[in-house]
């Protein structure tokens, strides 16, 4: 028992350290190239030169920004793929994304956040979630199991209907919105406004908490729902928890950095096979691995055609996408988490 | 320790157990069989709170079981299901480790030493131990089965449910699965419900078995009771032949395959009642029943009469009133001569009718039951066909029925082992003479 709490702990360790290095290389790359060594002599100096000013308004929240955002979808992904049983499953490719997205769509053209501030986007990205969320469940429940590709493609669908409609509010929206839809919905984490920072760095560590609580009923829904029934507990309430959860999660991050796909369903895939599928560890590495992979995408994203900016959205829409159509191809589909 | 009144469960408003009725002392080994879709797995599935019950109740230990909390259950009712799924890839002890999670406290995630020592425990009765560092992806069909047992067993449990545990095992491993149940509850004390499809298992290892037929219990007690080669061919419609396991004396069943069935003594056949149907325009169908139940008194066989749909004067009443002993006779509904238009009212006597041959037939306390035209009240809509063809299919052993009434249905023509067509070559009604008492009512 013993080895593998220390064993858990190296990797912790590991994905701590892996986390900082991301951070640090992020903190040194840009248009304007601050090398590493410099940093440090920076931050002893103060406040006051230009260069500080980069590092520490607008790369390190940036950083920040990408770490819950990253961790939040992980961990939204995690959950829902033990909910779900099934490995495909994540924020965005069931549709909650989508649903999230248009919530704070119509926030923006009916201009809630002016009347209702704004902790009123986020918000409004779950109530979206939640809604997508309820909706798959409950049309892929009726049939009794939920059967993977229906399920999938329940989310596809929904991911249609949302943006089709996320479209049409575009179409008739005032000029003025329609540039704060676009820009928000290509997935950026460039968002100046510091208490959603400060929101969603919040969601991400409750969520963190919240869901920690859940893993020991995590690991007992992963042998199906009815064994889980037999061993003490009680499903439909961890169901019902664990789905206003991921929703939070979803809705929070897609309100500060619109869409960003597959972090939910890379990262945990990839922690399932170095860790083990015991949420115990799942959860917290998932967590970090996520937040230094988003962090890691950004600055991709925002260095490859330096001096413009790609959407941090494509570059995990590129790399998810490849690696889920990888798993789709692959011939067997079972419900077991592998 | 286990209850079970009066369950009435089923899916999507479909009844699929009837008023399951039993008691299951501490300690017992019992076993539940019946032919597929009878309704086992639905009964473990209702005693363990998956499946909400429609009426009845289940108590554990003099308590409700709803009134149990989940873990609280969990800590004295475990359940090894049918195939069970395994879950993400851990290794075996990690996997019996999660039998302890009724135990863990709230903000417990590791487990304790005490929890490593059940299991560990667990491990060494069911011989998982010398793979517990193993994946449980790699096991064979009978360790992974062990393995779920294992779990199980670190919920330490009071009562023990197994769904078909030895599905899908050789024969080697049936067995390591069966003795190692049967050695839990000898020596452990433990209580264990195990439904088995395979009848001489269930016979080799079981104290009491319950049978299932049609989601009703067709027969409850010990093996030598239950696994009668008359109760095996009414369930399962199969020939069979019962001897006794030469080791353990209990009785070991031998199927009988189509081409040898010629082979078995012809007597038997007897055993089961035949269907009779008497049917066609002609007169003499009700008389000729008559005639048979007179002839079925006078061996001492008892006769049940039901007639649907017949007027009260009729003469045979009277005479019956002679054989009030061994003859019962009742009447439901009206009369109705062809062409005559039927009511609401009608179908209901007719049906509170039927459900009272239903209890007649399930009694078996008579060895001949006539349905005096029935297959007029089916013709007429009153009665369900489906209904009636499986009231004939529960028939006990050595219970004749006689079906009469013209426009026999071809379900039940087919099903029946004699039939009779009278055909009306002459009648002198035709030519306007009246009914005379007597002859004619």
């Amino acid at each position: 028992m013993n080895k593998k709490l220390v064993r858990w702990l190296i990797w912790i360790l590991i994905l701590g350290g892996i986390l900082l290095g991301v951070g640090a290389f992020s903190l040194s790359v840009g248009s304007a190239g601050i090398p590493f060594k410099k940093i440090i002599p920076l931050i002893l100096e103060g406040r006051g030169s230009t260069e500080y000013s980069i590092l520490f308004d607008i790369r390190l929240p940036r950083i920040i920004l990408g770490l819950a955002v990253g961790s939040a979808l992980s961990i939204a992904g995690v959950i829902l793929q033990g909910m779900f049983r099934n490995p495909l499953v994540e924020p965005y490719t069931l549709g909650i994304s989508g649903g999230a997205a248009l919530g704070v769509c119509l926030n923006i053209v009916l201009r809630l956040n002016v009347i209702g501030g704004i902790l009123s986007i986020p918000a409004s990205g779950f109530l979206g979630a939640i809604v997508v969320i309820l909706a798959v469940y409950s049309l892929s429940a009726r049939k009794g199991i939920l059967k993977i590709q229906g399920l999938l493609l329940t989310g596809v669908m929904i991911s249609f209907i949302s943006s089709s409609l996320i479209m049409l509010i575009m179409a008739v929206s005032r000029a003025e919105d329609l540039h704060g839809i676009i820009f928000w919905i290509m997935g950026s984490l460039e968002e100046p406004n510091l208490v959603l920072i400060k929101v969603i760095v919040f969601i991400s560590v409750l969520g963190l908490l919240i869901s920690y609580l859940f893993a020991t009923e995590l690991n007992a829904l992963a042998l199906g729902e009815e064994e889980a029934l037999h061993l003490g507990i009680n499903t439909e309430r961890t169901k019902r928890l664990l789905f206003i959860l991921a929703s939070l999660l979803t809705g929070c991050a897609v309100s500060v950095a619109g869409v960003i796909g597959f972090v939910g369903l890379v990262v945990p895939h990839f922690m399932r096979m170095f860790v083990g599928g015991d949420h115990r560890i799942l959860l917290i590495t998932s967590a970090l691995a996520g937040g230094a992979f988003l962090i890691l995408c950004d600055t991709l994203a925002r260095t490859i055609i330096s001096p413009l900016e790609l959407p941090v959205g494509v570059i995990t829409g590129i790399i998810g996408g490849a690696i889920f159509v990888y798993f789709l191809s692959k011939k067997q589909l079972t419900l077991t988490l592998s | 320790m286990l209850e079970v009144k009066n369950l009435t469960c089923g899916y999507d408003s479909k009844f699929i157990l009837n008023r399951i009725n039993f008691r299951i002392e501490n300690g017992g080994l019992w076993g539940i069989i019946g032919p597929n879709g009878s309704g086992k797995t639905t009964l473990l599935k209702a005693m363990t709170k998956i499946l909400k019950l429609q009426k009845g109740e289940v108590l554990f230990a003099g308590k409700n079981i709803l009134k149990f909390g989940f873990r609280e259950f969990a800590k004295k009712v475990a359940f090894v299901s049918q195939s069970p799924e395994v879950g993400y890839n851990m290794t075996i002890e990690e996997f019996v480790l999660l039998g302890r999670i009724p135990y863990r406290r709230q903000f417990q995630f590791l487990e304790s030493r005490h929890d490593v020592e059940v299991a560990e425990e667990a491990m060494i009765l069911t011989d998982t131990i010398r793979f517990k560092n193993r994946l449980i992806g790699e096991l064979s069909g009978g360790e992974r089965q062990l393995a779920v047992i294992a779990r199980a067993l670190a919920q330490e449990p009071r009562l023990l449910l197994l769904d078909e545990p030895t599905a899908h095992l050789d024969i080697t491993h049936q067995i390591r699965v069966l003795d190692l149940v049967r050695r839990l509850n000898r020596k452990n004390g433990l209580t264990v419900i195990v439904v088995l499809h395979d009848l001489n298992l269930a016979s080799e290892y079981c104290d009491k078995l319950i049978l299932l037929n049609n989601g009703l219990i067709h027969k409850i007690g010990s093996p030598q009771k239950v696994l009668t080669y008359q109760i095996i061919e009414d369930v399962y419609d199969t020939t069979v032949v019962v001897e006794k396991n030469p080791i353990s004396s209990k009785p070991y069943i031998l199927v009988v395959s189509e081409q040898c069935s010629g082979q078995i003594n012809p007597t038997r056949k007897t055993f089961k009642g035949y269907v009779q149907v008497y049917t066609g325009n002609g007169k003499g169908k009700t008389t000729a029943a008559l005639g048979l139940a007179l002839r079925a008194t006078g061996a001492g066989l008892k006769v049940y009469i039901g007639q649907f749909m017949k007027k009260r004067n009729y003469s045979e009443l009277k005479s019956l009133e002679k054989f009030s002993e061994s003859i019962t006779i009742e009447q439901f509904g009206r009369q109705r001569f062809i062409g005559q238009k039927v009511t609401e009212e009608d179908k209901l006597l007719a049906q509170e009718g039927f459900e009272k041959v239903k209890k007649i037939i399930d009694d078996g306390k008579y060895n001949l039951v006539i349905l005096d035209e029935i297959n007029v009240a089916l013709s007429y809509g009153l009665l369900k066909e489906d209904e009636v063809i499986e009231i004939i299919k529960c028939r006990s052993k050595a219970q004749e029925i006689v079906l009469t009434g013209r426009n026999a249905p071809n379900k039940i023509v087919e099903l029946a082992d004699l039939v009779t067509e009278m055909k009306e070559i002459k009648h002198y009604f035709k030519q306007g003479v009246k009914a005379r008492k007597g002859i004619e009512k």
